[in-house]
């Protein structure tokens, strides 16, 4: 089941947030090695806001087994923040294209089909939002994985090698065509999202 | 020899723009390869490879390069690619890298039958390159591989190079293969597992033929019914034969 989840504090979700907190720590801190900081076994840092949107998926037993983080670029992000030298021209500002990061799925479930949700997922919530284009830092493996997915993936960028590996900065549509190509491709028939978790008080007509 | 002269330390965002733009719209491969082709040798890079590795029984894939006639009949006449480390170090689904660790690696083990590929594929004026080797999502093994004398490869310019090797292979997929499901993957046990199913062995005869219990297969068949998002082995059969697996599963 895959929630989507509005803000980093939503007090509906407490128990979810943590969760996806702690694969997040437990696939990028424990498993890549990566330079961030942690806080008791979870990993957030600053754009993870109240603007922020998350993907969670669960398994059968309840566990978080895969997460997206996706935030309005006419915020700061990562991209502006911190490789906005990776851009091209500078790094996108438009509150129609959202910026991916921190994507994750549990080592035990990399083999299966959760990719293919997540990112029919990813696109669904775009499209409830009015979103028409992501962006994020991908590794060489994950751009080519989301152009096998049906995205056309974009450069934006200059590649670059980080811990070894050929990142590089790129752009896709997010629509309808490319939603139901993704959903062929993993024999996906319906929505992916199963839930929606404003936060209190926020309206939104989807 | 000095460094290849028309080789870039990298390779510049508006001519991978422009590559990525291409590749996109291209509505052949010819047009790939071309845009490929132009990009690589104005960079001193005479040897290049897109495409599947291997196949079972009958090729099920694709395969595009620009190879040296000479050097490719050589190639294919000493069977090098059983002993070819970099063509190995790809099949055996191992992470991008240069030809020159992969020479490394030989030198280390003492491989004789190994270096004289390198040694011959130099006398044809091919003595560096790199390795993208590709895999996942049920596709055949594959790989780009990019050859040329004395290239410049440095992380930047190795950066560029798998972009752009990712970008050829992932565009000329599309082209030929197109959008078809992706199948799951999966394990060699539940590929087994598999098999004898289609055979219509019940779980305790897959234990026996397999030399394991009947409630290691059930696990085995609980996995491929989670990959493969069904409620009955029955229906993951049926898609596995759809997506060409079961025929992989038949041939091991």
């Amino acid at each position: 089941m895959i929630h989507l989840i509005a803000g980093a504090t939503n007090p509906n979700c407490r128990e979810l947030l943590a969760g996806m907190f702690r694969l997040r720590h437990d696939v990028f801190i424990k498993e890549k090695h990566w330079n961030i900081k942690s806080y008791n076994g979870l990993e957030f840092d600053q754009f993870d806001t109240e603007e922020t949107l998350y993907l969670v998926e669960l398994d059968e037993a309840g566990a978080v087994v895969a997460t997206v983080r996706m935030n309005p670029t006419d915020r700061p992000t990562l991209f502006s923040e911190v490789f906005a030298d990776m851009c091209h021209g500078g790094p996108p500002k438009c509150p129609k294209t959202w910026e991916l990061t921190r994507g994750a799925i549990a080592q035990n479930v990399r083999k299966s089909l959760h990719f293919g949700r997540i990112e029919c997922a990813t696109i669904e919530a775009a499209l409830l939002w009015g979103v028409t284009k992501a962006c994020g830092i991908f590794g060489v493996d994950l751009l080519m994985k989301k152009m096998r997915c049906g995205l056309d993936a974009k450069p934006i960028g200059q590649p670059r090698m980080i811990d070894g590996e050929s990142h590089v900065a790129a752009e896709f549509a997010m629509n309808g065509d490319v939603l139901q190509r993704t959903r062929t491709l993993y024999r996906i028939t319906g929505p992916s999202i199963e839930q929606i978790h404003l936060m209190p008080g926020a309206r939104r007509a989807a | 020899m000095a460094q290849n002269e028309l080789s870039a330390s990298r390779i510049e965002f508006p001519v991978l723009q422009s590559f990525s733009e291409q590749c996109l719209g291209a509505t052949t491969t010819l047009e790939i390869t071309r845009a490929l082709d132009a990009i690589l040798q104005a960079r001193g890079i005479k040897q290049w490879y897109v495409g599947n590795l291997g196949f079972v029984n009958e090729w099920r894939g694709f395969g595009f390069d620009e190879i040296p006639p000479a050097w490719r009949k050589r190639y294919v006449e000493a069977e090098h690619a059983r002993f070819d480390p970099v063509f190995q170090h790809a099949l055996n689904q191992g992470g991008k890298t240069t030809w020159a660790q992969c020479k490394l690696i030989a030198e280390h083990l003492g491989d004789k039958r190994a270096l004289q590929v390198f040694d011959e594929a130099a006398e044809y004026g091919i003595d560096s390159g790199l390795i993208l080797p590709i895999h996942g999502l049920g596709d055949l093994p594959a790989a780009v591989s990019f050859g040329g004398e004395d290239l410049d490869l440095t992380p930047d310019a190795q950066a560029s190079l798998y972009l752009i090797g990712a970008l050829a292979y992932e565009s000329l997929r599309r082209l030929v293969v197109g959008f078809k499901p992706i199948p799951p993957l999966l394990t060699e046990r539940e590929l087994e597992v598999l098999r004898w199913a289609a055979e219509g062995k019940s779980a305790v005869d897959t234990g026996a033929i397999m030399g394991i219990s009947a409630f290691t297969v059930q696990d085995h068949q609980k996995s491929l019914r989670t990959k493969y998002g069904c409620a009955k082995m029955t229906q993951v059969l049926v898609l596995a034969a759809l997506d060409g697996t079961l025929l992989i599963a038949r041939q091991m």
